[in-house]
């Protein structure tokens, strides 16, 4: 009794005939007897894994044509390029230059918006700075507005005032009272005594342009040079200065901190040590001017032909 | 906003005609200078800033000064004080 495999009849594929002896029929084939590969009975495993055994097996000789060559390219690619891709993502971080300082993205922590260099601005430090910028606004807008030259000048009292208050913020008290004394108690008032001597508090025309687009031209390009100074200043890399360059605002002047120089205190060591030249020649320019202002507005003695001439000539000798 | 006090101040000085509110704009155009010099006197923790102010400051002082002087010697001569009708 032996069985035969099947010779190629298709109504018994898959099935083993027996002979004559046991009864002619079909039985089920045994393990080992069948067409497929992938009988399990056997042990016999599929033609796939077999070649997939194969071809990653580094020492098997690995046809590069047909189907084998074909999947074995697909595979061999696949990997080759995985980690040629992760070679290359090490090799780029590696060159990348170092990241660069993370800018702080907030607007309060803007340089130019930076009040303490050790700090960050507190709300008051804010309420502050935008009600005194408040104030210098309107007093710009004022002056450059107005028609009355008086209104004008309060307004220009106004923004000093203003301006006075931003310099407090910025630790610049002394600054601040020079500020109002000189700027809003003197030359204000200068110019005040000016407008009430020559008696021109008329009104202005200022809708009428004395050149052609004067006024659009003027906008135009002032708002282009505040734009542009804006613009660096947002982009620029601020504090590029060295610190301290002539000196502490706060110092110290002996080797004990108990007593730290004050503002006022180091302005004047310094106006009376390295700005000493400076400070000369402002003194003498104050004299000049005194004079100068002397020569101008003094009435000639007698109502002779062309006085001005004469104090200009004396003003030019 | 030292920037926006000095293009308004320029802007100022540009399109008004009357000498006296010229002067102002320029006062104001000074005081933005001051301010950005003040504020960078605290960046940098430098009393140098400060110490300008100060000069910028007396300079504006005699500048005025001067200026109206002028202002008053031509008003006398020509009655009138609209730029434009300053030219000799």
């Amino acid at each position: 009794m032996r069985a035969t495999s099947p010779s190629g009849n298709a109504a018994y594929e898959g099935e083993v005939q027996w002979s004559g002896e046991l009864g002619y029929g079909t039985r089920a084939p045994e393990g080992g007897q069948s067409a497929n590969r992938d009988d399990a009975l056997t042990g016999t495993k599929a033609l796939r894994d077999v070649l997939e055994s194969h071809l990653l097996a580094e020492d098997t000789p690995i046809e590069h044509t047909g189907m084998q060559g074909r999947m074995w390219r697909a595979k061999i690619g696949a990997e080759r390029n995985k980690k040629k891709m992760e070679a290359t993502r090490a090799r780029m971080k590696e060159l990348r230059p170092p990241e660069k300082q993370p800018r702080p993205k907030r607007i309060l922590m803007h340089p130019t918006l930076l009040l303490l260099a050790s700090s960050r601005p507190t709300l008051p430090d804010v309420l502050v700075f935008a009600a005194s910028a408040a104030v210098i606004l309107v007093g710009a807008l004022g002056v450059v507005t107005s028609r009355n030259p008086v209104h004008a000048a309060l307004s220009l009292v106004m923004t000093l005032f203003g301006v006075a208050v931003l310099f407090i913020e910025q630790e610049a008290d002394f600054l601040a009272a020079v500020q109002i004394i000189v700027y809003a108690g003197a030359i204000v008032v200068l110019f005040l005594f000016v407008i009430m001597f020559l008696g021109v508090d008329r009104r202005e025309e200022i809708e009428v342009d004395s050149l052609v687009g004067q006024r659009p031209l003027a906008f135009i390009l002032i708002g282009l040079t505040l734009v542009g100074v804006v613009v660096m200043a947002a982009t620029a890399h601020w504090v590029t200065g060295a610190h301290q360059v002539v000196g502490p605002i706060h110092g110290h002047i002996t080797s004990s901190p108990t007593s730290p120089y004050g503002e006022p205190a180091q302005l004047g060591k310094q106006l009376f040590t390295t700005y000493l030249f400076a400070f000369e020649a402002t003194a003498a320019l104050l004299v000049i001017a005194v004079v100068g202002a002397v020569v101008l507005a003094r009435r000639p003695p007698m109502p002779q032909d062309a006085p001005p001439e004469e104090s200009a000539t004396e003003l030019s000798s | 906003m030292a920037a926006i006090l000095f293009s308004i101040g320029a802007i100022g000085l540009l399109v008004r005609r009357n000498v006296l509110i010229m002067f102002m704009c320029i006062e104001l155009m000074l005081n933005a200078a001051n301010l950005t010099f003040v504020t960078f006197a605290r960046m940098l923790n430098d009393i140098g800033g400060q110490v300008l102010v100060f000069f910028v400051l007396v300079v504006a002082a005699a500048e005025v000064v001067v200026g109206l002087g002028i202002v008053v010697a031509i008003f006398r001569r020509r009655s009138t004080t609209v730029a434009d009708d300053m030219n000799s």
